[in-house]
């Protein structure tokens, strides 16, 4: 009884470990292959925190500090959310990106929804995170 | 005053809510009070509604150990106190684990408010110091759980289960596939809550009777380890009462009376760290949780008196949380020797895996069956099942390294 008890043991733990293998790869597998979700400013919530999303607005205000952190405001019809493009990430963006990042100008920004004291902010993804909208 | 007093009493009545009901956090109604804060703004004043999430924040703290300890259905706060909680369960002692939960939240509350003439000038040193060597304790608190395995082959099991939770971990935190409020039920419920209903039910236990007796020891190393290391973690971003408590848990030597020393360190380590990150606010300037960040929300500007308030607040609110929790407890565990356990333990099984599907569907399905078995490798290997708290430690680690995006 003990010997069986012993082999449904180990019989369990090989189980155990090949579920646990194949869970791990299937999660990774889909939190991966998640493509950004286009949604609308105003639709953005806390539910969201750290998913990608893109967004186009217009930028209403834009400020550089001594850091040379962006930080930016984008808005549609719909709402306002702070988008914050870090100065190494900026240094990443090509010319025709950077002129285009102007108060007034339409930008297609896609990033992680991330949570900020209480407030939320969008910071853009690697390469193409920031891309100017064609009117 | 009286709206402050009312609002005190739904913040009790919402924080029992939340702390009996597994996969519900503070945080979600924290939100939900900020989606209509302009309406109570403008009926209530400032510090009723401020009044209301301080005194959720604490009774959730005392409350959240009763589904743990009773039901196997922690959060990541409670988490540490399902084991030795429910072993004192299985030995008649539920009433008793639930209490010296209580006792070290009491304590850590008192404490807490005590050492705030020193807090308010040493603390943000501290904090600087403590935070520059997180990743470095966390680390050493993993290396000595494996080094404390008895067996070589033991130390590979927790080797792997460590990798594997703190995959997990990095996955479910750092990736997205659920909204943040939800990700970690199904993976801690999964990792501690789920095996230990499944080896309840694959062994058959009769609950014992249930004594309601206790001895009157008071357990002041708990109290003070417990308090101690919630302040800090109320201070630190990205250290939960978790951790903190897996540190006291190997600091502590593995003797029956320090299991009851360790539920009451536990108790207090979430309660202090609540209280702290709310009290972080004035001490550093920084919100340290969701509700401290909607306080600063609502407050604006924070000062002296403001935070003198909430001082108040915190020790009015202790003395009902306590009661509460201890009711309901008796309660609760009367109501479970009268039943056949067994079939309680399938239909708490059920009732958990129903809970995750609805809140997080099926990607929190997979996140529980995955966390299941990391969870019932631990326990068919034989090691500590608190290795699996590589969930928390290796992101916190991350950050704490610079390394987490």
């Amino acid at each position: 009884m003990g010997e069986k008890m012993m082999m449904n043991d180990a019989g369990l733990l090989k189980v155990s470990l090949g579920l646990s293998t194949i869970g791990i790869i299937l999660l990774f597998y889909v939190s991966t292959t998640t493509e950004p979700s286009r949604v609308s400013i105003g639709e953005v919530d806390f539910d969201d925190s750290g998913r990608l999303i893109s967004i186009e607005g217009r930028i209403t205000s834009k400020r550089v500090n001594k850091d040379g952190h962006m930080f930016i405001k984008l808005a549609d019809d719909t709402g306002s959310i702070s988008t914050v493009l870090f100065s190494s990430a900026a240094k990443q963006l090509d010319t025709v990106v950077l002129e285009c990042l102007r108060e007034g100008a339409d930008v297609t920004v896609t990033g992680r929804v991330e949570e900020y004291r209480g407030a939320l902010e969008v910071i853009p993804r690697e390469g193409d995170g920031v891309r100017c909208s064609t009117s | 005053m009286l709206d402050v007093l009312a609002f005190i009493l739904i913040g009790i009545a919402l924080g029992t809510f939340t702390g009996l009901v597994p996969g519900i956090h503070v945080n979600t109604i924290v939100v939900v009070i900020l989606s209509i804060l302009p309406f109570l703004l403008s009926h209530f004043s400032v510090q009723a509604t401020i009044a209301l999430i301080i005194a959720m924040s604490v009774v959730h703290t005392f409350v959240d150990y009763i589904p743990s300890i009773l039901l196997g259905a922690p959060d990541e706060d409670s988490v540490l106190s399902l084991l030795p909680g429910h072993r004192m369960l299985m030995e008649g002692r539920g009433y008793e684990a639930i209490r010296l939960t209580v006792l070290g939240g009491v304590g850590a509350s008192l404490l807490s408010s005590l050492l705030l003439p020193v807090s308010l000038p040493f603390f943000p040193i501290l904090y600087s110091y403590v935070r520059a060597w997180m990743a470095y304790i966390l680390i050493l608190v993993l290396l000595y759980m494996i080094y404390t395995e008895r067996s070589r082959k033991r130390r590979l099991f927790s080797i792997l289960v460590i990798i594997y939770s703190g995959l997990l971990g990095i996955i479910v935190l750092n990736h997205y596939i659920l909204p943040q409020r939800y990700a970690l039920f199904p993976a801690l419920t999964g990792l501690f809550g789920i095996p230990t209903l499944l080896t309840s039910i694959r062994s058959k236990p009769k609950i014992p009777r249930q004594t309601f007796s206790y001895s009157k020891k008071m357990y002041a190393r708990g109290i003070a380890m417990g308090s101690t290391a919630g302040i800090l973690t109320g201070l630190l971003p990205s250290v939960g009462s978790a951790q903190s408590a897996l540190i006291i848990q190997n600091a502590m030597s593995r003797e029956e009376g320090n299991n009851r020393e360790f539920l009451v360190a536990i108790g207090g380590v979430n309660t202090a760290d609540a209280i702290y990150a709310l009290f972080a606010l004035y001490l550093i300037g920084n919100p340290r949780s969701g509700a401290s960040i909607a306080v600063e929300q609502i407050m604006g500007k924070f000062g002296f008196n403001d935070f003198v308030f909430m001082v108040g607040v915190v020790l009015a609110t202790t003395f009902f949380a306590a009661s509460i929790t201890l009711g309901l407890a008796r309660r609760l565990i009367m109501g479970i020797e009268s039943i056949d356990y067994n079939l309680f333990t399938r239909a708490i099984l059920v009732f958990l895996i129903l809970l995750i599907t609805i809140l997080t569907g099926w990607k929190g399905l997979l996140i529980a069956a995955t966390s299941t078995s990391i969870g019932l490798i631990a326990i068919h290997a034989g090691i500590k099942r608190s290795h699996s708290m590589a969930l928390l430690m290796v992101p916190t680690i991350l950050y704490f390294l610079g390394l987490k995006k």
